[in-house]
């Protein structure tokens, strides 16, 4: 277990680190200072361009870039969304983040809005961070109150003023043009694009979609510098990642790591191994939208190239580690249950397919199958992928295919002998 | 355009609706605030409040219809005092919530979308809640229960009846 | 944003205008692609993802509904990866859906039927259960939900294309619709109580792309293809939509929208589509009748000819043309107003033609030239403020509202309302400035004042509040492209010719355009070609002339002045005095029953001819080619018949001849003869430099103690003359007559909602149940006109267009 600089757990267990006077004794709002102080708003996204920071939402996209590509001198306001929607499931880091350390997130989305020149950031937080969403409106007025936020901050002339909008309970509001459309009073119905938000995003307006965690890096990268940031990591994927495990595994939570460490290291090391030393099985290491990795792949780096690499994904490095006992069917039939249920049904492929595939895995659970559904599966999955307005219709189908992949086996013995090839004996203590 | 008299919303969330009134450069941004707002209250989308709520935001009805409808956290008819969401999606699953229903539907003597007779508990399913590594997990009204175990459940219930003086 | 853009498309190139989405390209091409969800006037959603083509160096299918082109793109809308992606998307549209075309009211102009036969899978591989909405109603089980009084929805047959939703709502601004649920199970609704009954409902029918959308007076009654199409022209307003008339053995089952992009843009609102069964309504008159024994009794042509032609030979031969006159009306056609002014003063020699039976006093001639439409009707959608002063556009213009409608949902041009009611366009932001009933014409000189900076003299008289002026006076100042539009309420008020002069002062002011817009059919049309009275007595001048006796006979072709006429009483006795009466009508009628003979009379689509739409644009109507109706004529038959009888050569075979000699003998409208199918826009020379000088206001005038109300009427949007009500399907749509009053007078009064009121004056009332509203005046009473158990001018006194009325609980 390498030693390094936490930079975004750092004091996350810190008691009432929630609290401002804590979190600037720790030396929050440094960073907010420096940059009012000292930066320009461009040299606040040069930082942020050079630390090679990339997205932690689940595309990975370069953060610093990604703000560039705002026209110059909009006569609109430009709007900041900061998407706290965290509903991939395995994904539970920017619920940590926000309950425990809520200055840290406010600080980077200041950060950003400064960068941007946004007078306006929201917080689409998931309707059901109920306590979340108060620990952001808490730190809100704490930090107005010290002149970190609103008008006139730390009397540098910037005003900066932060909405936390709650969700309602839907998965696809994390997906950005779906965030706009929801925080517009709408169902969450993704937009195509182009237009892309940074041209024509909320109320039409330019507009950046950053994660939690993402925004959570920048004070770090403004106070420590972006060499500092991106000794940790791989080249193309610096920085350090919360990783959240969960599933079979001894020690679930959340884990902040550099990029680039080995999921064996990750779950036998931090994890603390499989659970009642059971043998692995498979592992999705990217929250559910991701193909899964067999058990023999535990040496792969969670990076974004090496799980690319290994024809998986780092996604929203939710790592769901799944031990033998488990049917593979079901956990297919678990997921697609959810991406039926988190379908829009703007789209034909997604809102139909989602509802086929699930329909026929419900029949092969209830030993109902023929081995003719499997290549039909495999069909329908392609007819969805890549023919949907968002990506959701293409989060669905890795689960189905990558079952079928590599546990096709489990498949005909659940369609022959109409129950489940390994079974999961009771886990509910 | 008859004005109606009854006014069911309360004071603070009259209030708070006129606090969300000018917050968003777009007013219809407020839907999904304001469905918070009745659910907060209610603890589900009481229809005539919602016309209250509507009327008061002057945006038509149907968008907060359209809205309850879409996003699964807005019941449309009273469920209990509390209000129990299991998480059902995978993390949940392979840490047992399959049993744990089973167990809450034994102990509340209730099926799954049912009601307990003292309507004290409602209990549905939901999908993931975000707390994958704690699971398996519920939610009540607003408060997550994490790291579940039979034991905790009961006593988790029986605290919370009593609560109610029902004990 | 004029520079263009080269994409090449299926291997040729075409050059396009930056902006254009590939679909629209392709088309330029002639290559069509498949959708469902498009349609090129509602905001591109992308959502049923059936236009997918591939781009080179793109990674992903992309829709091409909704994807600009971008320089030096190479699109394919046939490549293996396209064929492919539609068969997917078929085959998912067709999982849930219920396959039960044989029963479907869509067969034969199914959009998934036939994209299915191209490009669709040839068989099906879902065995699993089909979703299936069912409405239960009173323990029975439906699958269609009644969304309001015409319109049905099957969920089932839905393929969530989000047309109807972009109609009610981008479109028409109506929150009447909406889609609820999500994923699989997302699904269009209405809410319980509200019923999807605006004014372009009808329009969800005719372009949702299957038969999950029907309407209650179409559905299960014919198969699509045994319908043949007659093209025509509505008439029941003046901004003259396109349409085919829908018919098979002589029988009208449904009107359709016909696409004219300069007029209509291919929308239908529901009085003219639903209309459509006037011609078959049970007053329809279809056989001639002539009084005998005090009563009307049918007779034949022949007998009825005779009398006609036997009482206008004694006419001419004693020279007493000038005893008779002629009543025309909007319903008219172009030829059959030519043929009736023609055959009275060259055979009759009567110069007494008029049609204006519906206003307290006759326009102006020099009026003749404002009226119509100030530029085209597409223009409208680059105005940047309207100013509406007794107009309301979406229940007089429907359609043309559509427009400004547009302009205003996109932010590009703000709506004004100048009214003592509040006047709206679907949902979408507009202003309301209220005045007091009639102040019109002082609030405009007010303006006009205040724009040039003059002293604005005293509102306080006219109890004018005047903030709102004020800040449009202001608004006004800066303003773009500003278009003045006065519409009903202009030709009916009290103070017309104070209110003119302030329009035209207005307009000069501001650089504006001005608009006087009539909203009944061919007003523009009968005015133009040969009803309006410029040799001799208006309407008005008739009725004293039958009352001293200068004027002994009335031919009314398609009027029924006492309906029309704002004093009941008094038309009614007036006319009674005639010696011979003779009424030409499609439908009985309230003034037919006074008459010596009536005569059945052709309408839509018993015949063919033009009519002139606002913006003065000639348009052909065909008729259907079977008629089970064949004793119904045109006026222009009908008086070409009689002119053979009487020795003067029938020169009128056809509407084609009259036209022919509408051309010879005015100038400007040579086109007319061979319209193309989106019409002409003819240009009548205009008398220009109208100067109506300066007349002073009207002192308003004040309720007594007696009679504390003013009364004020409107017509509906479905609904507006005598004529609609005999449409069964538009009373079924709208079909109630209420009034409207202030809060504060019903507290006063103690009057509840819905109560059924005693409005009336010393003479008489009319019993209307009442809405209280703060969309009215304190003090005035709104009432919805055009129904005959009670009718508005029943109340109503020669000369002046309102009246003072008292309200009680009936
Ligand atoms: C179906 C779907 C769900 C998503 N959910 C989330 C989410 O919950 N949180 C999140 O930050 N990004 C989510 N994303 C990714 C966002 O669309 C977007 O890429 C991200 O918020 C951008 O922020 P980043 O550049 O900081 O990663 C989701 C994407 C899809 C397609
Ligand atoms: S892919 Fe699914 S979630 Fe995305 S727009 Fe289509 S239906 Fe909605
Ligand atoms: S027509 Fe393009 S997605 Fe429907």
């Amino acid at each position: 277990m390498a030693d390094f600089e936490k930079i975004l757990f750092k004091n996350i267990d810190f008691p009432d680190q929630d609290k401002i006077d804590i979190y600037i004794k720790n030396g929050g709002y440094n960073a907010l200072r420096k940059a009012l102080d000292s930066m320009s708003p461009e040299s606040v996204t040069e930082e942020v361009i050079k630390s090679g920071l990339r997205g932690r939402g689940g595309a990975g996209f370069p953060t610093g870039r990604k703000w560039t590509f705002l026209p110059k001198d909009s006569k609109r306001p430009v709007y900041l969304t900061v998407n706290a929607d965290e509903s991939e499931p395995g994904t539970f880091k920017d619920r940590e983040l926000i309950e425990k350390d809520p200055h840290l997130v406010i600080e980077g989305t200041l950060l950003a809005a400064y960068a941007i020149k946004c007078g306006q950031a929201y917080i689409y937080i998931r309707g059901e961070f109920a306590f979340g969403a108060r620990q952001l409106n808490k730190a809100i007025e704490e930090a107005r109150a010290k002149g970190f936020l609103g008008k006139n901050i730390l009397g540098k002339g910037v005003d900066i003023e932060i909405i936390v909008h709650r969700g309602g309970g839907a998965y696809i509001c994390g997906e950005e043009t779906a965030l706009l459309t929801s925080l517009e009073g709408n169902q969450g119905y993704p937009r195509v694009k182009p237009p892309f938000p940074a041209i024509s995003g909320l109320y039409s307006a330019p507009t950046i979609i950053n994660n939690v965690e993402t925004l959570s890096n920048i004070p770090y990268i403004i106070n420590k510098g972006a060499e500092k940031f991106s000794a940790f990591g791989t080249a193309k994927s610096p920085g350090t990642k919360i990783f959240c495990l969960s599933g079979h595994i001894n020690k679930p939570g959340n884990y902040e790591l550099p990029m680039g460490i080995p999921l064996r290291e990750l779950l036998y090391e931090y994890g603390g191994g499989i659970k009642d030393g059971r043998n692995l099985k498979a592992v999705i290491p990217g929250g559910s939208s991701v193909p899964l990795l067999t058990a023999d792949k535990v040496d792969v780096r969670m990076d974004f190239e090496s799980l690319a690499e290994a024809g998986t994904m780092l996604g929203s490095a939710g790592v769901i580690v799944i031990d033998e006992t488990v049917c593979m069917v079901r956990a297919a039939y678990n997921l697609a249950r959810f991406y039926q249920h988190e379908s829009c049904g703007q789209c034909t492929p997604c809102r139909q397919g989602t509802y086929w595939i699930l329909a026929i895995l419900e029949r092969i659970e209830r030993g109902r199958g023929s081995l003719k559904d499997l290549d039909k599966l495999l069909e329908i999955c392609e007819n969805i992928e890549g023919n949907t307005i968002c990506p959701l219709g293409d989060a669905a189908t890795p689960s189905v295919k990558s079952t079928i992949h590599h546990f096709r086996d489990e498949y005909e013995y659940h369609i022959t002998e109409q129950k489940c090839k390994v079974s999961m004996g009771p886990r509910f203590e | 355009m008859g004005t109606t008299v009854n006014k069911l919303l309360s004071e603070k969330s009259i209030k708070e609706l006129n606090r969300l009134k000018g917050l968003y450069p777009v007013r219809k941004s407020v839907v999904l605030m304001v469905l918070h707002v009745i659910y907060d209250q209610f603890g589900y989308i009481q229809p005539e409040a919602l016309k209250e709520a509507a009327g008061i935001m002057e945006i038509p009805l149907i968008d907060f219809h359209q809205a309850a409808s879409f996003y699964t956290m807005f019941p449309r008819e009273a469920v209990g005092k509390y209000h129990i969401q299991v998480c059902r999606t995978l993390s949940c699953e392979l840490r047992g919530s399959q049993e744990l229903v089973a167990f809450l539907k034994e102990k509340l003597e209730i099926d799954m979308g049912g009601i307990t007779s003292d309507s004290m508990f409602s209990l549905t399913e939901v999908e993931c809640l975000g707390s994958c590594g704690t699971a398996p997990m519920m939610q009540i009204n607003d408060t997550y229960y994490e790291n579940l175990t039979r034991a905790r459940v009961e006593q988790i219930l029986d605290d919370l009846r009593s609560k109610s003086g029902n004990g | 944003m004029a520079e263009n853009i080269t994409i090449t498309v299926d291997g040729r190139t075409v050059d396009v205008p930056s902006g254009t989405l590939i679909i629209e390209a392709a088309r330029k091409l002639g290559i069509e692609i498949p959708t469902f969800c498009y349609d090129d006037r509602l905001r591109p959603v992308g959502a049923c993802r059936m236009c997918l083509v591939e781009v080179e160096k793109m990674p992903k299918l992309i829709a091409s509904c909704a994807t600009p082109v971008a320089p030096n793109m190479i699109v394919h809308t046939d490549s293996e990866k396209v064929v492919k992606a539609r068969k997917g998307v078929l085959e998912f549209l067709l999982i849930n859906h219920p396959l039960d075309c044989p029963t479907c009211d869509k067969g034969g102009e199914c959009p998934l039927q036939d994209n299915t036969y191209t490009y669709g899978p040839a068989e099906s591989r879902y065995g699993e259960n089909k979703i299936r909405f069912i409405e239960d109603s009173k323990n029975q089980k439906f699958d269609d939900i009644r969304l309001g009084p015409e319109i049905f929805l099957n969920r089932n047959r839905c393929i969530m294309c989000f047309k109807c939703v972009r109609i009610v709502r981008d479109l028409a601004g109506e929150a009447d619709l909406g889609v609820f649920q999500r994923g699989s199970f997302a699904n269009i609704n209405v809410l319980e109580e509200i019923e999807l009954d605006d004014e372009f409902s009808g329009n969800t029918v005719e372009y949702c792309p299957v038969g999950a959308l029907t309407s209650k007076s179409f559905r299960y009654k014919i198969r699509e293809w045994l319908l043949k199409k007659s093209p025509s022209v509505c008439n029941l307003c003046s901004d003259g939509c396109n349409m085919n008339i829908e018919w098979s053995r002589g029988e009208v089952f449904r009107h359709m929208a016909r696409r004219n992009s300069g007029v209509d843009d291919g929308w239908l609102c529901d009085r003219g589509r639903y209309g459509f069964d006037l011609s078959r309504a049970q007053d329809r008159l279809v056989r001639p009748h002539i009084r005998r024994d005090n009563k009307l009794q049918a007779c034949s042509w022949d007998e009825a000819s005779a009398l006609l032609s036997k009482h206008l030979q004694n006419i001419i031969d004693t020279n007493k043309g000038s005893e008779v006159a002629a009543v025309g009306s909007p319903i008219l056609s172009n030829e059959e107003a030519f043929a009736i002014r023609r055959f009275f003063s060259d055979v009759v020699k009567s110069e007494n033609v008029d049609f204006q039976t519906e206003y307290p006093k006759p326009i102006e001639p020099e009026l003749l030239d404002l009226i119509g439409l100030d530029g085209s009707i597409k223009d409208l959608e680059s105005d940047s403020t309207f100013v509406f002063i007794g107009c309301d556009p979406a229940v007089e213009h429907p359609v043309v509202s559509l427009r400004i409608r547009k302009a205003v949902s996109t932010y590009k041009a703000k709506a004004v309302f100048i009214s003592s009611h509040d006047k709206k366009l679907g949902y979408f932001p507009i202003t309301n400035i209220r005045i007091p009933f009639s102040a019109e014409a002082a609030a405009v000189n007010y303006l006009v004042s205040r724009i040039s900076g003059k002293t604005t003299g005293d509102m306080a008289d006219f109890k004018i509040d005047p903030d709102g002026l004020n800040r449009l006076a202001d608004n006004l100042k800066n303003a773009g492209r500003i278009h003045i539009i006065a519409g009903r309420e202009f030709f009916n008020h009290p103070d017309r010719a104070a209110l003119l002069v302030g329009l035209i002062k207005l307009k000069k002011s501001t650089g504006a355009k001005l608009s006087i817009l009539p909203p009944q059919g061919n007003f523009i049309g009968v005015s133009r070609f040969g009803l309006f009275p410029s040799l001799g007595h208006s309407f008005e001048n008739m009725l004293e002339r039958i009352e001293s006796g200068e004027i002994k006979t009335m031919f009314v072709f398609g009027a029924n002045p006492i309906d029309e006429y704002p004093d009941r009483k008094y038309i009614h006795d007036v006319l009674k005095n005639l010696e011979f009466l003779v009424v030409v009508s499609p439908f009985a009628n309230a003034t037919a029953s006074l008459a010596s003979v009536v005569l059945p009379q052709a309408m839509l689509p018993d015949y063919g001819g033009t009519f002139l739409n606002i913006e003065h644009r000639a348009q052909k109507f065909t008729p259907m080619t079977e008629n089970p109706h064949s004793d119904v004529k045109p006026a222009w038959a009908i008086l070409g018949e009689l002119s053979s009888l009487l020795d003067m050569g029938n020169i009128w075979y056809s509407d084609s001849q009259v036209r022919k000699v509408m051309i010879d003998t005015i100038k400007e409208i040579e086109g007319l003869d061979n319209l193309p199918d989106n019409g002409v826009v003819i240009r009548f020379p205009a008398k220009d430099g109208y100067d109506p000088g300066d007349v002073s206001l009207a002192e308003p005038e004040t309720p007594g103690i007696d009679y504390p109300y003013i009364m004020n009427w409107t017509p509906s949007a479905h609904h507006h003359g005598w004529i609609t009500e005999k449409s069964d399907n538009l009373m079924r749509i709208s079909g109630k007559q209420i009034a409207w009053m202030h809060p504060d007078d019903a507290a006063r009064e103690e009057i509840s909602d819905g109560q059924v009121l005693r409005i009336g004056t010393a003479e008489t009332a009319l019993n209307l149940p009442v809405i209280i509203t703060t969309g009215v005046n304190k003090g005035e009473i709104l009432i919805v006109n055009s129904f005959s158990a009670n009718p508005v001018n029943r109340l109503l006194k020669k000369g002046r267009p309102t009246t003072f009325v008292s309200v009680r609980k009936s």
